[in-house]
């Protein structure tokens, strides 16, 4: 099987595809790809179905050694992306011959960087899913000599359409949460008329909001949350709970993101603001 | 039959959630019989994770969420319950309790009074959230319900057998968590490879019995080498 080797790895590292939606009832997490808005515009550049595993990156990547010919393509964060030291642009089919080596940079825009490839990436599959997560999937993120396989290049993959990525909003699509309208007028003003700055407790999980909204609301008997769920913590903090998100939880979910919204928040970097508004 | 209590709310373009009042009675029966129709109605297009008193439902297909709304109430709001086909577990348990809870509840309670009144309690199975496979177990005596911690610890062992607020709960893989643990369970309550991933369904009940560090270190190698199966654990409700 033709397989790239990981001669470095980047700072998280994992194969992401569109997730475990079917084992929500068991407590499983979704997982899948950060920005699948990016996931798909990789697949998509390839010819590829939509649900091919990609490499996600976080933040930085590393070294890879193709085995074989095939074709990638990088998108999501913006980074300094070379083909055997030779600059190449994301957004766009690139071909690589076999022993050649990719090497991705720091991001320099958004979090999270996507490498597709002709046909998909070929992990275990895992209750429906090649999408890793600790504890369900052999490993949660890849380390330095790990090798993945990849289908053999066919060359199906090319097509004439012309991808482009979609842009950045700061504002959030969101619909009101179960318990939004237990809020009160001043709670409610402020959750929307506020930017809120992101943090830096961010994860796969969640990402955690720096202004704080006063919270009088009880915790919630254990309820189902999705990624996308933004709760209000006992002492006010706002959680956007994002593609590892548990099954369940017990804070109120005062909004919830539409899902281009939530590949949107998933590039927000450190520092940055956000608006939300409810549709 | 009375008429349900039950709220609608459009949770996300895709997702529907359906609330009961709290402390609705007979809520399992009611939960599994609504998830039953709806699998129905959806001819099987649909996700569904359940919560305490609620359940969201969550599809790939487009949909219409006042359409859909009125097609699931029509059938909640006519079909009989479903009683779901349960079993008994007997859980051995190793207890060790954390300080957590021995500090907040002596001096009324010791460690032979929370050990005796954790293993006299039948649990039933709520649902199962959190963690892949964590059942929160209903039934918890009020002498042993404690808020979460309010820092929780960075690791709780595979395993742990826990409680917080009203549940009793089961950790199935080892993780940061909050609930104040009891002590352990040598029993695998989640693994990929079963068929059934999760040991425990919703409506299944769970009674405990200490057994000594020789006892579950014993039976952790029978589990792990097949000497002993988990059949031997279970026996009809």
């Amino acid at each position: 099987m033709p397989r790239i080797t990981i001669l470095q790895a980047g700072f998280y590292d994992s194969i992401q595809d569109k997730g475990r939606k079917k084992h929500r009832h068991l407590g499983v997490p979704c997982s899948g790809a950060m920005d699948q808005k990016a996931a798909d515009l990789a697949n998509s550049i390839l010819n590829n179905t939509l649900d091919a595993a990609v490499l996600e990156l976080v933040l930085s990547g590393g070294t890879y050694l193709f085995s074989t010919p095939t074709c990638i393509a990088i998108t999501g964060a913006k980074a300094k992306v070379t083909v055997n030291d030779r600059a190449v642009e994301q957004n766009k089919l690139l071909d690589i011959k076999s022993g050649e080596v990719l090497k991705i940079g720091v991001a320099t825009t958004g979090n999270f960087m996507y490498v597709a490839i002709g046909g998909g990436f070929q992990t275990e599959e895992v209750l429906g899913s090649k999408s890793f997560y600790t504890g369900i999937t052999l490993m949660g993120n890849l380390q330095k000599g790990h090798d993945i396989d990849y289908a053999p290049y066919t060359d199906r993959q090319f097509t004439k359409a012309n991808w482009k990525p979609v842009g950045q909003e700061s504002a959030l699509r969101c619909y009101a949460g179960a318990e939004f309208n237990l809020l009160d007028r001043k709670q409610q003003e402020k959750l929307l008329n506020t930017s809120f700055t992101i943090s830096k407790n961010w994860n796969r999980m969640a990402f955690q909001l720096e202004e704080k909204i006063y919270n009088s609301l009880e915790q919630l008997k254990s309820s189902p949350v999705l990624p996308g769920t933004v709760q209000l913590t006992a002492n006010g903090q706002l959680i956007v709970l994002m593609r590892d998100a548990p099954t369940t939880g017990g804070y109120p979910r005062v909004l919830q993101l539409d899902e281009t919204s939530i590949s949107s928040v998933a590039q927000k970097r450190v520092g940055s603001q956000v608006d939300f508004i409810v549709l | 039959m009375p008429k349900h209590q039950i709220t609608y709310h459009i949770y996300s373009e895709k997702a529907l959630l359906i609330s009961w009042e709290e402390q609705t009675l007979d809520i399992i029966s009611k939960r599994t019989t609504a998830e039953h129709q709806i699998k129905k109605l959806f001819k099987e297009e649909v996700y569904i994770n359940q919560g305490a008193y609620s359940l969201l439902v969550v599809t790939e297909l487009e949909m219409d969420h006042h359409v859909v709304i009125d097609l699931i109430d029509k059938r909640l709001q006519s079909k009989k319950l479903l009683e779901p086909t349960t079993s008994l577990w007997k859980l051995p348990i190793l207890y060790d309790i954390e300080k957590s809870l021995t500090e907040t509840l002596k001096p009324s309670c010791d460690v032979n009074e929370i050990i005796s009144i954790h293993n006299s309690s039948v649990y039933v199975v709520d649902f199962v959230g959190f963690l892949p496979g964590f059942p929160y177990l209903k039934g918890l005596d009020s002498r042993l319900q404690l808020p979460r911690k309010t820092t929780p610890a960075l690791k709780v062992a595979a395993g742990s057998v826990a409680v917080s607020n009203e549940y009793c709960g089961i950790y199935p893989t080892s993780s940061p968590g909050g609930w104040h643990v009891l002590g352990n369970c040598p029993l695998p309550f989640f693994d990929i490879h079963r068929v059934a991933p999760n040991l425990l369904q919703a409506g299944d009940q769970v009674q405990f019995y200490a057994v000594s560090q020789e006892e579950h270190d014993q039976l952790t190698t029978q589990l792990e080498t097949g000497k002993v199966a988990l059949e031997n654990f279970k026996s009809h409700a």
